[in-house]
């Protein structure tokens, strides 16, 4: 079971919301994904424009675990008001520290980030930063008293999938806290990897939503996941220079 | 009256007193929303007897997809 900041989840893969081609597909592949989290963005409602639709209207948000983003932020005050914002909708109280430091590229701030994270946790919140893959940062946020820490793959939205897994390996070694691997994911292979390496958990959006057949990948993330997990606690054999038979070497029958 | 709607001017009707007023007024009253006037986050059970000044700074924002 993935546990954050006290609450337990079945499912390890968190999904994103939006993106996807309408409402009804967006909510299928949100059912075959097997999430139990499910991430939003706080915005101006448009409040000149009548009778428009929210398509998250859809969906059924007693039966997950709000986690907002504070994306839009570029400064820890700016992360900070987001937060306090989606909390007073009542119906969460974890968030998703995101303050991005360049547009091009979308990668979080981290002097930022660690503000925001800081001030939010003295606030009560549960807190799970988006963050680089940088080893001191992720222990610095552990510090902190961060419930999380979500290091990206690769850039958002790109679907570059892991760039340097080795840097991630040496979060997910180095910290006690569930790291849940955010962002860059383009493919079920990806997953399973990220799972391999030891992550708690991995959280999608574009991968899903501008897939194909969204709610086909939906259910192929999900048995990534799973897949990824079992093989990680299985424990995978260490790679050789040299083959090493699979059948016995001794009592060959020779005519 | 005047007031300042998510970043636009807002000329409120005189029957616009609160802000439970002003949700009912701009049709938005049955949807998830949080408001923020003057900086300052609302709790949803005071929109009833939170009144709408003139030249207040309202911000009505809600949940959209994000990742």
């Amino acid at each position: 079971m993935l546990e954050i900041g006290g609450k337990t989840f079945a499912s390890r893969l968190l999904l994103g919301t939006g993106k996807y081609p309408d409402a009804t597909t967006q909510q299928q592949a949100v059912e075959a994904s097997g999430t139990n989290i499910l991430t939003f963005s706080v915005r101006r409602l448009d409040v000149f424009a009548k009778g428009q639709t929210n398509p998250l209207a859809a969906l059924d948000l007693n039966r997950y675990d709000l986690l907002p983003n504070t994306a839009g932020a570029k400064t820890a005050e700016e992360a900070v008001r987001l937060a306090r914002l989606a909390r007073a909708s009542g119906m969460c109280d974890m968030v998703k520290v995101e303050v991005i430091g360049c547009d091009k590229t979308l990668l979080p701030d981290p002097v930022e980030t660690l503000r925001a994270s800081e001030e939010l946790i003295k606030d009560g919140f549960i807190v799970l930063p988006y963050t680089s893959d940088d080893l001191l940062l992720a222990r610095r946020l552990e510090e902190l008293g961060c419930h999380a820490i979500m290091p990206a793959a690769s850039p958002i939205g790109s679907g570059q999938g892991i760039l340097n897994p080795l840097a991630l390996s040496f979060i997910i070694e180095q910290l006690t806290v569930p790291v849940i691997v955010d962002a860059g994911i383009g493919s079920p292979a990806d997953v399973a990897y990220a799972m391999e390496l030891g992550a708690d958990a991995v959280l999608l959006n574009s991968a899903v939503a501008h897939s194909g057949d969204p709610v086909k990948m939906a259910q192929a993330m999900k048995l990534a996941v799973e897949a990824g997990r079992l093989g990680f606690e299985a424990g995978r054999i260490e790679k050789k220079r040299y083959a090493t038979a699979s059948s016995p070497m001794t009592g060959i029958s020779r005519p | 009256m005047n007031i300042r709607l998510n970043g636009k001017d807002y000329a409120l009707i005189e029957e616009t007193t609160t802000l439970h007023d002003l949700l009912q007024h701009l049709a938005i009253d049955g949807k998830i929303v949080i408001i923020e006037q003057n900086r300052q986050i609302i709790d949803r059970s005071r929109y009833p007897d939170t009144t709408v000044q003139p030249g207040d700074v309202v911000e009505i924002v809600h949940f959209v997809g994000g990742g």
